[in-house]
């Protein structure tokens, strides 16, 4: 299959190059003529990043996989509304992870008095008990901190995505997103003991 | 510990928190194709019959208006309730699962976990159709969808309090959204 040259990068409109505008204008109008190996290539382009995501919210191979059918069938269908203020990256990003948080505030709310998600944790060997269970802890915190401050720190700190792609992606301001990260850090510091939930710590932005 | 030992776990993160796995490309895109296609098998027809029944409704009140003005019988109604595209779509569909909610608590037995299933596929194509357009019975239809999923794939189990609040909760959320309630009541 042959994959298209227009890349995942949910980066600010303004701030991407007059070619890769000019390509994604391309794509998006072959996409709504309906060409299907546009189609593709809007696909390609971005579906690992998102699923990715997709994946690192979820944790969940088969929630992952129909929340990323469901973003990418949304995105498909609304794209004749996309007016082109954010990258499309970023635009695609946002509708994916709407589709995530609607369905996962949802989940929570009906595995409230089921079982925990939590399965086994991937470790090295070099990860001895007592660590294993720091990272044990640590992930159960990650769990429970509220949504929108978890896809902050699932994006930033887990998938590397800067501030200023993050923040194109939930439609929020830089600051913002800069802001959540810093109150996901402190919570999980006072999850596992690092502090006392009345401190914060600088250098998280 | 310290700020240091915190941002070595935060790393460590990486590779523990939810690694995802390769995704699973091909099957994913042949889903969403599967999706769209269908998706456009049923716009088409709603898309072409939706005009034709509204300027007929339309017709078919000015008439009843009409011949109402002057010789309406008493009690009567007065108007006719025109429903939405995705509400006279979805309106089977609720009755349907309104009646299977019902009987959920004492349902089991391969009988009901089918009809279950067929409710949970209709479901699913109805969410993927016109309804998705009011994000109200979206809502309702994707809260359906996963109490669905639980009775498909445990139909014998009792649920718990919660569950059974909750199904509650989605039965009279249903019965608020079927026009003109006609489905069983208990």
């Amino acid at each position: 299959m042959q994959r298209s040259p227009v890349r995942s990068c949910p980066i600010p409109w303004k701030q991407r190059s007059r070619e890769a505008r000019l390509e994604e204008r391309d794509l998006i109008a072959r996409v709504l003529a309906g060409d299907p190996s546009a189609e593709r290539a809007f696909y390609d382009a971005h579906v690992d990043r998102i699923y990715r995501l997709v994946y690192r919210m979820a944790g969940d191979p088969d929630l992952a996989e129909e929340l990323t059918q469901e973003a990418f069938v949304r995105a498909f269908d609304r794209l004749s509304s996309y007016r082109g203020e954010a990258a499309l990256s970023s635009w695609l990003h946002r509708v994916a992870v709407s589709v995530t948080l609607n369905r996962l505030k949802k989940l929570k709310r009906h595995r409230a008095h089921e079982v925990s998600w939590e399965g086994d944790l991937p470790a090295l060997d070099r990860d001895g008990p007592e660590r294993i269970e720091l990272q044990r802890r640590l992930r159960g915190a990650i769990d429970r901190l509220p949504e929108i401050l978890r896809v902050v720190f699932v994006m930033h700190d887990i998938e590397g995505y800067k501030h200023r792609e993050i923040a194109a992606a939930l439609d929020v301001p830089e600051n913002t997103s800069k802001a959540r990260l810093s109150r996901a850090r402190q919570a999980l510091r006072v999850s596992l003991g690092f502090a006392d939930g009345t401190s914060s710590v600088r250098g998280e932005t | 510990m310290n700020e240091e030992h915190f941002e070595e776990l935060i790393r460590e993160m990486k590779r523990v928190y939810h690694p995802p796995p390769e995704p699973p490309r091909e099957r994913m895109w042949a889903r969403i194709e599967a999706r769209r296609r269908r998706r456009r098998r049923i716009w088409r027809p709603v898309m072409i019959a939706w005009p034709a029944a509204a300027v007929a409704l339309l017709l078919a009140g000015i008439w009843i208006g009409r011949s109402s003005l002057f010789d309406r019988p008493s009690g009567a109604p007065e108007s006719v309730a025109v429903q939405s595209v995705p509400t006279l779509v979805s309106t089977p569909l609720l009755t349907r699962a309104e009646t299977l909610l019902l009987v959920a608590a004492s349902g089991n037995g391969e009988a009901f976990a089918r009809r279950a299933a067929e409710l949970l596929q209709e479901t699913r194509v109805t969410l993927d159709g016109p309804a998705t357009d009011d994000e109200e019975l979206r809502d309702l239809l994707e809260d359906l969808e996963l109490t669905l999923i639980r009775l498909v794939r445990r139909p014998g189990e009792p649920a718990a309090p919660d569950g059974r609040r909750s199904r509650e909760r989605l039965l009279a959320r249903i019965r608020n959204r079927i026009p003109d309630h006609t489905a069983i009541r208990i």
